[in-house]
């Protein structure tokens, strides 16, 4: 729908008013690049799936500090070997994960302690729930269990859109 | 992060182990499955002080990995049945945002541990396999190899097996490695290798070699069986889908030997005349390649005459795909039929018997 992989975004005919919207709220960021765009517009099919509407909240593991360098840096950052060696996943790579849902997110996370019962202490054991607009960054679909890539402009602070900070209850 | 007891093992140990895939990748990857080439190892990531992180490394067999897959068996079991137990502490990564330096991996520990030391990591007892934590699994391909025969007659040396074994292989790796399998980031080691840089003489025979390194380890050859007489036959545990290709392909080969030759010699020429057959070009883009356009149309329509005649012309296209300019991708094809040759003359000799009605699958 949204393609900024050439810098210009083309409305189709198909495309719902508020997605319509979307794009001319992406049209006032013209000027603003996605952190890491160089890197996702080198990747084919990457930049074309991004711009799904954004719905009330998002939901994200992160750790007991809200400023923790880590919160907000996507696998790409934290284990670039990941690049090589999954080349099929760069463009999710590159996202933060997100849930749509808090129970979501919680379910995931309990998965994931089940294989590696430390496993919050890698990602952290709080969750934030943000209220991300079109002007923080891009986004992809959600799949059936609610997850989705999120990928911020350059000048968001992904902090300023916390609405809530609270430890993570499997 | 507790200190743990064990023996110190050298980190070299692990050297030769390859990624396959992630069986378990949220947000990182918590486990990983990993070859040496022969075994199936796990990698599962345990503890973390901030700066080292600590993985437990396992190694396990083909039929545990099976039922795991298959939700027969959790991850548990796996762990501890597993006759090799690791723990390894990874040094201090710092990592920055893009635009600043990075800093590497630098220092690694490894201590082969018990089931004791590190029962603070165990999962869960319900910890089965679940595809919605992986995407790099395509479970409607198949994961469980199973036999078939390879009939052999006439008479053997000690080194004719080792001959047949290693031209076997790369073709099978071939194969494997050119089409969609349950591993989903098959296509990823396929372009790493063929991309890798390149110092080897004027063939690219490097290429299966290090593929049959590193496909996953659950569905390499693997020798269940060899009965030897006249006539006899080897027994493998493998994906027979393929097995069924290579004795296709070879007897293709066998009927088109003097038309394939052509076609070999022509891509030899033009390499050779334009001196780059010991050329590494591997990371360079099809543009950039020192050959006018008629040239390099002429390697494309040799290579894809033998992929006709072959009767793997998806196959080729996926090499195409993976390979960074035309002239990569035509010394990977001379090596592929090299492979051939060499598997051809086994039954030239009433060796090997590679029609594809006698090498059926028996399982």
């Amino acid at each position: 729908m949204v393609d900024r992989g050439k810098g210009n975004m083309e409305i189709q005919a198909n495309d719902s008013p508020n997605q319509k919207q979307l794009v001319a709220d992406g049209q006032k960021k013209a000027n603003t690049m996605l952190k890491h765009q160089a890197e996702l517009s080198a990747l084919t099919d990457c930049l074309s799936q991004l711009g799904h509407q954004f719905n009330s909240f998002a939901y994200r593991v992160v750790h007991g500090a809200l400023n923790h360098p880590d919160n907000y840096l996507p696998q790409a950052v934290l284990k670039p070997a990941r690049l090589n060696s999954t080349p099929h996943l760069c463009c999710s790579l590159w996202g933060l994960s997100m849930f749509e849902t808090r129970d979501q997110l919680a379910r995931r996370m309990k998965k994931n302690v089940k294989n590696s019962p430390n496993f919050l202490k890698l990602v952290g054991d709080h969750y934030v729930c943000l209220s991300l607009k079109s002007s923080h960054g891009l986004r992809t679909p959600s799949s059936k269990h609610g997850h989705f890539d999120f990928y911020p402009y350059t000048d968001c602070d992904v902090n300023s859109a916390v609405i809530e900070h609270a430890p993570l209850t499997l | 992060m507790k200190r743990l007891q064990g023996i110190r093992v050298s980190a070299d140990f692990i050297k030769a182990h390859h990624h396959v895939c992630d069986l378990v990748n949220s947000e990182y990857p918590i486990l990983s499955l990993v070859t040496d080439g022969r075994a199936n190892w796990l990698y599962l990531w345990c503890d973390t002080d901030g700066s080292r992180h600590r993985w437990l490394l396992f190694r396990t067999t083909r039929e545990l990995l099976v039922e795991y897959l298959d939700k027969k068996n959790p991850l548990l079991k796996l762990v501890t049945e597993s006759t090799k137990l690791l723990a390894l502490d990874e040094g201090a990564i710092t990592y920055a945002d893009a635009g600043t330096s990075r800093k590497k991996l630098t220092k690694r520990l490894l201590k082969r541990v018990s089931l004791e030391d590190v029962s603070d990591y165990l999962p869960a007892d319900d910890s089965y396999f679940d595809e919605e934590l992986t995407r790099d699994l395509d479970l409607t391909k198949q994961i469980v190899p199973s036999l078939y025969d390879l009939p052999i007659d006439g008479s053997w040396f000690g080194k004719d097996f080792e001959h047949l074994f290693k031209r076997y292989e790369r073709v099978y790796a071939f194969f494997y490695a050119t089409r969609p399998q349950f591993v989903t980031t098959i296509g990823g080691i396929l372009e790493r290798c063929l991309r890798a840089p390149w110092m080897g003489g004027a063939s690219r025979v490097h290429l299966y070699s290090q593929l049959a390194q590193q496909i996953p380890a659950i569905h390499s050859l693997r020798v269940k069986h060899l009965a030897y007489g006249s006539p006899g036959a080897i027994r493998f545990e493998a994906l027979p889908s393929i097995g069924e290709s290579i004795a296709k392909t070879t007897t293709s080969f066998i009927e088109n030997e003097d038309a394939i030759a052509r076609h070999f010699d022509c891509i030899q020429k033009i390499l050779t005349n334009a001196n780059l057959r010991s050329e590494d070009l591997s990371a360079v883009a099809d543009a950039s390649v020192p050959l006018n356009d008629d040239k390099k149309s002429e390697l494309k329509d040799a290579c894809a005459s033998i992929a006709t005649v072959l009767d793997v012309e998806s196959e080729f296209a996926a090499l195409v795909h993976h390979s960074p300019n035309v002239v990569v991708f035509s010394k990977a094809v001379q090596s592929f039929v090299r492979q051939l040759t060499l598997l051809a003359a086994f039954q030239a000799d009433d060796m090997v018997k590679f029609s594809p009605e006698a090498h059926a699958n028996i399982s």
